[in-house]
């Protein structure tokens, strides 16, 4: 069970850096985290912060709901709201299989929620929940609750989007991918995080605009409108930028490819799916499998077509010079020769 | 947590010539001194500081952590990782014999 919380904590951290914060958030956004815990911590925020301590020694989901329930009997409106929520409507959903009791808890906790941000989270938490559970029509009706109770940002949306995706829930995919575009601007993004550079915005703005696009396409696909997933995804290809390795850096390759597999394009799928597959989502590899086996009704010859595209994609390392934790500085160019395994981490 | 899981793959290869080399993107040396200590990570540790920015993340396009890449014996990168999860490991190992060869 441990190994599945935190797999799934790091699920969630890769969410937020990954899915929305890669789409979106400046990257030095972390910081007012570490400047509010050089603060003196509110009886709120303690009691969050004891209660998390005893979640993470603990491997019983029965034990974590029962703190969530009980730190969300006593607080049940603050910034921690969404957060134990979160928590406790993943483990009565995936750990428990209850998720009866998972909405008597949301339900409970929204109706003593007055603080509009706090009440955003708690029903960001029940679309979670309808959507795990694939009530469509609710979903779709609480998310024009929230887009009328409050001023909701491009993320909301975003997560609204990536909820609609994974309950199939294809009208609303659309809806909100179309007005996710309205904030698809320089202008939209500078609005929201004015301290962040026009060059940086203008990038940001472009990336929000593809996220819906490659969402709204693989929406579109499954409402059975195929030649307008097609125009869809070619839209937004413009303004796709790509990783070192070639990676978009958005789902527009993602769902252009499994788009084309499933209108029976085996070929343009791989081609569109390759650099994906090689450095990119797991998704993404099963997806170029599953279009290499319908080209070659098989998988022989599958890893060696990969192998021949890996030494096709590769690129080389860029050089650099660090120092170590005694100041002696190394040169990346040293190991060549060698294989080197290079990790970027932090210890947060 | 990442680190830890690598100094294993460390040990064991690197007399064929494994180079395990982590970049450490956080501003806060005592943080991480303390890390390596009590995980006891022996294989190349580097800082990226300058100012504010993480020079060499930017350089590698790595815009979240923990991500890594392998590097053939040419100094071409052929498989990267974005996050890690438990049994990541077993995946790199086997890459990392792909790439040492027999």
């Amino acid at each position: 069970m441990t190994q599945r919380t935190w797999t799934w904590l790091l699920c969630v951290a890769l969410v937020t850096t990954w899915g929305c914060g890669k789409a979106d958030r400046p990257a030095d956004d972390a910081s007012t985290v570490a400047d509010a815990a050089t603060e003196e911590l509110s009886e709120v925020d303690q009691a969050a912060e004891e209660t998390w301590a005893i979640w993470e020694e603990t491997e019983d989901p029965e034990v974590k709901v029962g703190l969530a329930r009980d730190f969300l009997e006593r607080y049940p409106d603050s910034d921690h709201t969404g957060d134990f929520l979160g928590s406790a409507v993943y483990h009565f959903t995936e750990s428990l299989d209850r998720p009866d009791e998972a909405y008597e808890l949301v339900e409970a906790t929204l109706s003593k929620v007055e603080d509009a941000d706090t009440r955003l989270d708690a029903q960001m938490q029940l679309a979670v929940l309808h959507s795990k559970t694939e009530r469509l029509e609710e979903l779709s009706t609480l998310a024009d609750t929230m887009a009328e109770e409050h001023s909701i940002q491009f993320t909301d949306h975003l997560r609204l989007m990536e909820l609609g995706i994974e309950a199939g829930a294809w009208n609303l995919v659309v809806e909100q991918a179309e007005a996710g575009l309205a904030f698809a601007s320089t202008q939209a993004f500078k609005a929201q995080w004015p301290d962040e550079s026009d060059e940086y915005a203008a990038r940001a703005g472009q990336r929000r605009s593809v996220y819906c696009m490659a969402y709204k396409g693989w929406a579109q696909e499954n409402l059975g409108q195929h030649e307008a997933a097609l125009a869809t995804f070619s839209g937004a290809d413009d303004d796709t930028t790509y990783s070192l390795l070639g990676v978009d850096d958005t789902p527009l390759h993602l769902y252009w490819g499994k788009t084309l597999l499933l209108q029976g394009e085996p070929d343009a799928a791989m081609a569109k799916l390759t650099a994906e597959a090689l450095f990119g989502s797991k998704e993404a590899k099963e997806s170029f499998a599953e279009a290499w086996t319908a080209a070659h009704d098989s998988d022989d010859g599958l890893e060696e077509r990969l192998w021949a595209l890996r030494q096709e994609y590769a690129k080389p390392l860029p050089q650099f010079a660090l120092p170590n934790y005694e100041g002696e500085t190394f040169e990346s160019t040293e190991f060549i020769g060698d294989v080197m395994l290079v990790a970027a981490w932090n210890p947060t | 947590m990442e680190l830890p899981r690598l100094e294993p793959l460390w040990q064991k290869y690197r007399d064929q010539g494994l180079q395990v080399i982590a970049i450490d993107s956080e501003h806060d040396t005592e943080r991480s001194v303390e890390f390596i200590a009590e995980n006891n990570l022996t294989y190349h540790l580097l800082e990226d500081h300058e100012g504010d920015d993480n020079v060499v993340a930017s350089k590698l396009e790595i815009y979240g952590f923990p991500t890594s890449y392998l590097v053939d014996r040419q100094g071409r990168i052929l498989f990267s990782h974005i996050g890690f999860e438990e049994g990541d490991e077993v995946q790199m190992e086997e890459e990392i014999r792909k790439l040492l060869g027999p």
